[in-house]
């Protein structure tokens, strides 16, 4: 160890303190011994340290400060700890909104566009209702397969009738008793293999929903709608129907265990 | 500018003027650092430790107050509140370094004038150190030197807790003693050399 470096470390000295156990301290002070420049090092050290030690200390300090630093710190919020969800979760957060947000518009988006959504729906099974020769299979297979949204909602029978006529879409005559008792939910017009159907929908009493399609009969030919008058199943739905002389009447339950013919009067 | 000391694998980093040593920081969970007490216990010091940097009691009192401030905004995060007080004199050291990087750059704030004066520094070693005469002498060092000093002497802290507070290599706070104490010796006894 030279001089400069024993200088150096005796400066960091202190009394009494944990570096009296410092092997470099230690050397630094024997070295002090021994030689007679770090020995005045040493006791002018000894001599001014102190001094300046308590020199430094009886710096007087403003009296109004201590009062002013506490009036700053009991100025603290009593804010607790963070409510803020860490960064991640909220990252998976946002996520979770953004898919939602986009879900829910796409839903929004194909609901307001039935074409679409029926386009989709073709394109995928390869199968419409127009593919289908007969009409209670093409219209059972609408039920069935098909989503569509009525055009008309209204519980008033009255209204359902002038709402098809002012469209010029097929309307009934004389319904059976059976179901003018039942609710209307509404009605909707539609095509079949190019022809005009008009869709009456009904809940029966027991919350259930019953379909009538009404075709005009001169616009068909008596092959599409041979036969309607039995009861049959047709796409796992059952279905009846009935003829008058200008209207073709076909009934179809919204699934395999509603029951139709309790309607047909 | 980044600086950056390494104390016991420790990493501490000062990454502006007004940010603190990491090392003191940590996240929740940490005991809480009672505020009042920090004040009752330290405010003096940490007052003092600023009158020798800045030599001028509004100035002191205004970085005291900035650290006070600081803690008040920050305590949650201090790792071991037995380490608040330095970390008061890191906030200030800081803090005093920014000023006077602005003085520097705008050298139209005048410095104060006490630390112009270079008479005071007598003394009389066969008798008492004259206090008065000490006090000038270590007000007449510069800052780089009056810094490390002013914390041995007040509040006799180790010299590797000192670079840790002053973000300064160990070896660097050793020299800085020596030759802070060197200068500080020569200006008491007359020695000019």
């Amino acid at each position: 160890m030279n001089k400069q470096r024993a200088k150096e470390i005796l400066s960091t000295y202190m009394k009494d303190s944990s570096m009296e156990t410092d092997p470099e301290v230690q050397q630094a002070l024997d070295l002090a011994e021994s030689d007679p420049e770090l020995l005045e090092w040493m006791q002018l050290q000894a001599e001014v340290d102190p001094v300046l030690r308590d020199t430094l200390s009886d710096i007087p300090v403003p009296k109004d400060l201590e009062a002013r630093l506490l009036e700053t710190v009991r100025k603290e919020s009593p804010t607790v700890a963070s409510t803020r969800p860490p960064r991640r979760l909220r990252l998976v957060g946002w996520g979770i909104a953004a898919t939602l947000l986009v879900s829910i518009s796409t839903f929004w988006f194909l609901r307001q566009n039935e074409d679409i959504v029926q386009n989709l729906q073709h394109s995928v099974s390869g199968v419409s209702p127009d593919d289908f020769s007969h009409f209670r299979d093409g219209m059972a297979y609408y039920i069935n397969d098909v989503y569509f949204r009525l055009d008309h909602i209204t519980k008033d029978l009255d209204s359902i009738e002038s709402w098809l006529s002012n469209r010029e879409s097929p309307v009934y005559e004389d319904l059976p008793d059976a179901l003018t008792a039942l609710d209307p939910i509404g009605c909707k017009q539609l095509q079949w293999q190019g022809l005009d159907v008009s869709l009456v929908c009904f809940h029966t009493t027991d919350g259930r929903i019953v379909h009538l399609f009404l075709l005009d009969r001169d616009a068909a030919t008596d092959s599409q709608f041979s036969g309607i008058d039995a009861v049959a199943r047709s796409s796992g739905l059952e279905t009846a129907g009935w003829v008058s002389p200008s209207t073709v009447y076909l009934l179809v339950g919204s699934d395999p265990s509603v029951d139709i013919e309790f309607a047909l009067g | 500018m980044e600086a950056a000391i390494k104390r016991n694998q420790e990493r501490i980093t000062f990454t502006s003027g007004e940010d603190f040593p990491r090392s003191f920081l940590m996240g929740n969970g940490a005991p809480v650092v009672d505020l009042e007490k920090a004040v009752r216990d330290h405010y003096k010091d940490i007052y003092r430790f600023a009158m020798h940097l800045c030599r001028n009691q509004d100035d002191a009192a205004d970085l005291t107050q900035f650290a006070y401030e600081q803690l008040t905004l920050k305590h949650r995060e201090i790792r071991n509140p037995e380490k608040v007080k330095s970390w008061l004199n890191a906030v200030v050291y800081r803090k005093f370094i920014d000023q006077r990087r602005k003085v520097i750059r705008f050298p139209s704030v005048p410095i104060d004038e006490e630390s112009a004066g270079s008479d005071a520094a007598t003394t009389n070693l066969s008798g008492k150190l004259d206090a008065k005469a000490a006090l000038a002498a270590l007000h007449e060092l510069e800052d780089d030197l009056r810094a490390p000093l002013s914390l041995f002497y007040l509040e006799s802290i180790p010299y590797k807790e000192i670079a840790r507070i002053l973000d300064l290599p160990v070896g660097t706070v050793m020299s800085r003693l020596y030759r802070g104490k060197a200068k500080l010796y020569n200006r008491l006894t007359g020695n000019t050399k």
